[in-house]
């Protein structure tokens, strides 16, 4: 006689979601860089600013650090960072 | 509820192997006879969600719950142990999501008191990490398989352990409250001593603390204090000591008491600013102040869970750091409460 075996697996909730459109210039945007808060989040980062600075010409740079690695940025930290962002980088560095 | 055909148990194991379901044990297939008994051991409907991972986006409900407790080798009675201990993971504070994804590779150390204990017939004497008892290895093992199946934190991909630790199969224990000299954990915490409770804490593996020597009870602690001071796993989060009976009876007998206790090793579970600039557990060049500055593991006596476990012979206790290097994740206790059955 068989056995119907049960799954044990869990159901994925996430909803579809799309990347956000891009128009592939970054001359004059502003740009959000936002570290995990490990040890070199911070210094990878800021290379990388400091090269798309060098590359398109971004009108500002903002830095911010989530501070908690393993935790998800809060929501009152992206609604500090978004507004003054068009673009935004993120980064674990460790 | 999906399944999977299988000829006979023994091809189902081979099967829930193929498809990923298992920790790398052999799993026991589960059946809708096979988990109809722990639905009839709680008093929580099947549908009832337990644990909720937000990053993830994925719930535990009893049922699924109920399905990894029958793999992992469960009995029924077992279930309310393992409900609890999903309620506690699933507090904020816990950080079940980054405990579990993280490099530090915690496992989740479970600790269980109160009347439970006895009815479950939990090991919390000699080899209380184990082998050999079926309630410490199957609860500790159905939280594994939870993470695994239903939460989907997965070796490689979600699970990011660089080593990971043995204890990630399964870690639980229950205190040994006949050979402690001292209140129980759970009534420290201000649970009723009837009551039975469980505490989770993302943990490293455990460190020994072997001292056959000291007479005295400042001895033991000097040699646990130096334990929970080690480098390698020196931060300011939490600690786990676990005091063989014999170690805790020397401390009894010399007056010290659960708050004593943890009142020294806060205050001997430190290192200099220097040693942990030359450790690299800290930034920058050593300073001449950093040699008489010094820095405590946690914040404070109350962040050590102090319990008793293990064997009546043999001066081997145990220290385990917390997986947090700070308050990432902070350790949680929640009564047993789930129970179809009286537990007092």
């Amino acid at each position: 006689m068989t056995i119907q075996m049960l799954d044990p697996t869990g159901t994925d909730e996430r909803r579809e979601t799309r990347m956000a459109a891009r128009d592939g210039k970054l001359a004059g945007k502003r740009l959000g860089l936002m570290t995990n808060g490990k040890t070199n989040g911070e210094a990878l980062l800021q290379a990388v600013g400091t090269l798309l600075m060098e590359r398109y010409g971004l009108s500002s740079i903002v830095v911010l650090d989530k501070h908690d690695a393993s935790r998800p940025a809060p929501d009152k930290v992206l609604d500090w960072l978004l507004p003054q962002c068009d673009v935004v980088v993120t980064a674990i560095g460790d | 509820m999906a399944v999977q055909e299988a000829a006979d148990a023994l091809e189902g194991i081979e099967l829930a192997y193929a498809l990923g379901w298992t920790d790398g044990l052999p799993a026991v297939p589960a059946t809708e006879a096979s988990i109809r008994p722990f639905f009839d051991a709680v008093t929580l409907p099947p549908d009832h969600v337990l644990a909720r991972m937000a990053t993830r986006q994925r719930s535990c409900t009893v049922e699924q719950a109920a399905i990894n407790a029958v793999m992992a080798g469960c009995l029924p009675e077992y279930f309310p142990v393992i409900l609890a201990a999903l309620e506690a993971m699933n507090e904020d504070g816990y950080n079940f999501y980054g405990s579990c994804a993280s490099t530090g590779g915690a496992a989740q150390f479970v600790v269980v008191n109160g009347p439970i204990r006895t009815q479950l017939e939990m090991n919390s004497g000699g080899n209380c990490y184990g082998p050999g008892n079926r309630a410490n290895a199957t609860i500790g093992r159905a939280l594994r398989l939870i993470t695994l199946n239903v939460f989907g934190m997965q070796p490689g991909t979600t699970d990011r352990s660089t080593q990971g630790h043995a204890g990630k199969y399964t870690f639980c224990i229950a205190e040994n409250e006949e050979a402690s000299p001292w209140e129980p954990w759970h009534v420290e915490q201000g649970f009723a001593p009837d009551a039975s409770a469980v505490t989770v804490y993302a943990a490293d593996a455990p460190h020994n603390i072997q001292n056959h020597i000291s007479q005295s009870g400042e001895g033991i602690l000097y040699c646990v204090a130096d334990t929970v001071a080690g480098l390698g796993a020196f931060s300011s989060g939490q600690s786990a000591v676990v005091l063989t009976p014999e170690h805790a009876q020397l401390l009894a007998r010399d007056g010290w008491t659960k708050a004593t206790i943890r009142a020294y090793i806060y205050e001997h579970a430190r290192r200099s600013v220097a040693d942990l600039k030359r450790g690299g557990k800290t930034e920058g060049e050593v300073q001449p102040d950093d040699e008489t500055t010094f820095r405590h593991r946690g914040n404070g006596p109350d962040d050590i869970l102090l319990v008793v476990a293990g064997g009546d012979a043999g001066g081997h206790s145990s220290f385990i750091p917390s997986w947090s290097r700070g308050r990432n994740s902070i350790r949680q206790t929640k009564e047993v409460q789930w129970a179809a059955t009286d537990t007092r």
